[in-house]
């Protein structure tokens, strides 16, 4: 026991000592799926789907759950199910084989969703582009409303595009400042 | 007495007539027989106490449109000396149909119904030839490594037959519990099937090659120097243990002396591969336990060395690291500094880590005696790597057969003879150390030179080279082919995942269901490796 906390202590707070996401990579978001993630600012729940990745993209999503990058902290959260989730994260190509699944795993998926492709096989199939095997990027068979390219992109790049995707302002807040502006002039 | 006689010559003392010719190429004797005597010659170099030939490898080429045939090759490493020895047989013509070894060899299991997916060749007298690659909505008839069939033709999902292709345990009390393809962690895509009386389970199916990408076909539309970029992206965990693998294949066809330095850094980079995946493999075990403190502790560390992976090459994973000739990214003495100063530091961490583990009662209680491989098991399948080691399967591959610069390095091998999740684990620990040993090792003995070799020869079509490295998974095989113009001919990827799938089979036998992602994470196998 003694030992544990001894260690706890000399190891200290590690969030946050990672190198930030390079500034040439800079995410812009469309505003349609900022609106549609609106709902998810303060707490997003995650199911990962992979469809033919080379599993580079899986650390990553791991990686984000550490305690350095530590993605709870954002409201971020990791679900087991699909039913239980608010965002798609699809990684690689989709193969004939994961077609399928991957339409059901979007069906199960309640509504209101999000669906994130991360890494650039997900976004156009990267190098197995062309292959019989591969069925095509995830947008030919699910529409997709964020794009985070890479191969794979840092844990960095991913928690960069994710803050970016839940930016925008609530209904509730633009209709508050709408009035409270208002009441500012009233007065 | 009788005089010691090589492999080559004990086969044709016993086997002569059946011996079409004997050939070596880049020092590995190749024994071409005949078709019909291919069981009986392999079976003898499995069972022949001199030769106790482990099957490594098993693979087929399709030689149209030069000439119309197929040829097998099997690839035995030999029992004392680990030395190669390959048999290699000629389909002729239309000629589909060749007897099956693993009546005799379970080891050929998977690779012949992979044979009879990809090429449409039928290994007669196989036990099971159930389709491995192809799921069953696969139309027939499609065989996508032919050289006839066009790479880019995309196969069409359909619906699958409602029915699963799978081997059934029927009775009272008897239940089945399918899990995925889509599991509850982050994971890749894989189907398995329990069948389980009360708590253990009696019976494993696996169902893979979800993610099947065609690599093999998609390395034939590449020439030599374009297939790096390809096997960095087969499994992304072993990035750099492939792309090493691939370069040394394509040296070898062009007979580059890959110079020193370079073999070195290689060394370097391998290592630190191993060490990342070791030490995040530690935690992901001590993870399916519920120990999420050491969980947290070992990614914490293992983010720590992607980081520095990250700041000394640009990658997190290695990429773009080798490339054919030798190595892309020099380290500086001050770079060099700066790695061995945060291993050490790593090390320490890790250590006291250890010391907490280890002391851990209800962490040991579920380690020990969970998933035990067999020593017989894990030979019978021809394991390799951590999971082999950990069952007294002494091969390592930096030692028995050294590449890059462990020719010039001593490399302890780890081992273990229990086979249970404790000494998966207890072989990962110790490799963890030794590799942080090896890269302050060869802090000391880095020469200086150049980063890369010349190309000396252009490859005759038909010329091919076999080149092996040890992951940190265990050994990955290259056998590549070259065909006109310096084009791939034909490219086999054996990751050691695909050998040690089968083996887990045998190892979750008797174990409970909430024990399976132990003994899975123990084993720690990549899909997308395997799957290809």
């Amino acid at each position: 026991m003694f030992k544990i906390l001894k260690k706890s202590f000399k190891t200290g707070i590690v969030t946050g000592q990672y190198p930030p996401a390079p500034a040439w990579q800079k995410f812009s978001v469309a505003p349609t799926a900022q609106k549609k993630a609106e709902l998810f600012r303060k707490s997003l729940t995650i199911r990962e789907v992979d469809t033919g990745s080379c599993n580079a993209c899986e650390m990553e999503m791991n990686a984000l759950a550490n305690p350095v990058y530590d993605i709870e902290r954002l409201g971020i959260h990791i679900a087991a199910s699909p039913r239980h989730a608010d965002a798609l994260v699809v990684t690689g190509p989709v193969t004939v084989n994961m077609e399928g699944p991957l339409k059901d795993v979007f069906k199960t998926t309640p509504n209101p969703k999000l669906v994130i492709a991360l890494g650039d096989c997900a976004i156009n199939c990267g190098i197995f582009k062309g292959s019989y095997a591969v069925t095509g990027p995830v947008d030919q068979h699910i529409p997709v409303d964020v794009r985070i390219p890479g191969c794979p992109p840092r844990p960095a790049e991913i928690i960069e595009a994710l803050t970016e995707l839940r930016k925008g302002v609530t209904t509730f807040t633009r209709w508050f400042k709408k009035l409270s502006g208002k009441r500012a002039t009233d007065s | 007495m009788e005089p010691v006689l090589n492999p080559v010559e004990h086969l044709q003392r016993i086997f002569g007539p059946a011996i079409n010719r004997v050939s070596t190429n880049h020092g590995i004797p190749v024994v071409h027989v005949h078709t019909n005597q291919i069981s009986a010659i392999t079976r003898y170099i499995h069972t022949n106490e001199a030769l106790r030939g482990t099957l490594s490898l098993l693979w087929a080429v399709d030689h149209r449109p030069r000439d119309v045939r197929y040829e097998l090759w099997y690839l035995f490493t030999l029992g004392e000396s680990k030395d190669w020895l390959i048999v290699s047989t000629d389909l002729l013509g239309e000629e589909r149909l060749f007897e099956s070894i693993t009546p005799k060899i379970h080891a050929a299991n998977w690779y012949e119904r992979e044979i009879r997916d990809m090429f449409g060749l039928i290994a007669q007298g196989h036990p099971d030839l159930r389709r491995l690659v192809r799921h069953n909505h696969w139309p027939k008839g499609v065989h996508p490594l032919h050289k006839n069939f066009p790479w880019n033709s995309v196969l069409q999902w359909r619906q699958p037959p409602g029915s699963v292709d799978g081997h059934f345990i029927h009775g009272e009390g008897v239940f089945e519990v399918p899990v995925g393809p889509i599991h509850a962690g982050i994971i890749e895509p894989g189907h398995f099937r329990f069948t389980v009386a009360g708590e253990p389970i009696m019976h494993l199916d696996l169902q893979h090659f979800w993610k099947h990408r065609g690599v093999e076909k998609l390395f034939e539309q590449q020439t030599l120097s374009g297939g790096v970029a390809l096997a960095e992206r087969i499994s992304g965990d072993t990035t750099l243990g492939h792309s090493l693998a691939y370069c040394q294949a394509v040296e070898m066809l062009w007979e580059i002396h890959v110079p020193r330095r370079a073999r070195y850094l290689r060394s370097v980079f391998l290592e630190l591969e191993r060490l990342h995946n070791h030490i995040g493999d530690v935690g992901g075990i001590c993870n399916d336990t519920a120990y999420a403190l050491a969980h947290a502790h070992c990614s914490r560390l293992k983010e720590r060395v992607m980081q520095l992976n990250d700041r000394l090459t640009g990658s997190r994973f290695l990429r773009g690291v080798n490339c054919v000739g030798g190595v892309d990214i020099d380290l500086s003495t001050d770079q060099f500094s700066e790695l061995v100063a945060e291993l050490e530091h790593i090390e320490k961490d890790f250590s006291e880590l250890e010391q907490i583990i280890a002391v851990n009662a209800s962490l040991i209680d579920r380690f020990e005696s969970t998933g035990i491989l067999k020593k017989q098991t894990a030979w019978d399948h021809g394991v390799v790597g951590v999971v082999g080691r950990a069952s007294g399967i002494d091969r390592d591959l930096r030692r028995d057969r050294p590449f890059a610069a462990y020719d010039e390095l001593s490399v302890r091998v780890a081992g273990s003879s229990h086979g249970d999740v404790r000494a998966r684990v207890q072989v990962r620990v110790s490799e963890i150390h030794e590799s942080i040993r090896l890269i302050r090792e060869i802090q000391r003995m880095l020469p200086d030179g150049p980063l890369k070799g010349d190309r000396q020869v252009v490859p005759d079509s038909g010329a091919w080279a076999l080149s092996a490295v040890e992951g940190w998974r265990g050994e990955i095989l290259y056998f590549l082919m070259v065909g006109e113009h310096e084009q791939i001919h034909r490219c086999k990827v054996r990751d050691p995942s695909f050998v040690n799938w089968p083996a887990i089979q045998m190892a979750v036998i008797g174990n409970i269901i909430p024990d399976f992602p132990l003994v899975n994470k123990s084993f720690s196998l990549s899909y997308a490796g395997n799957d290809l």
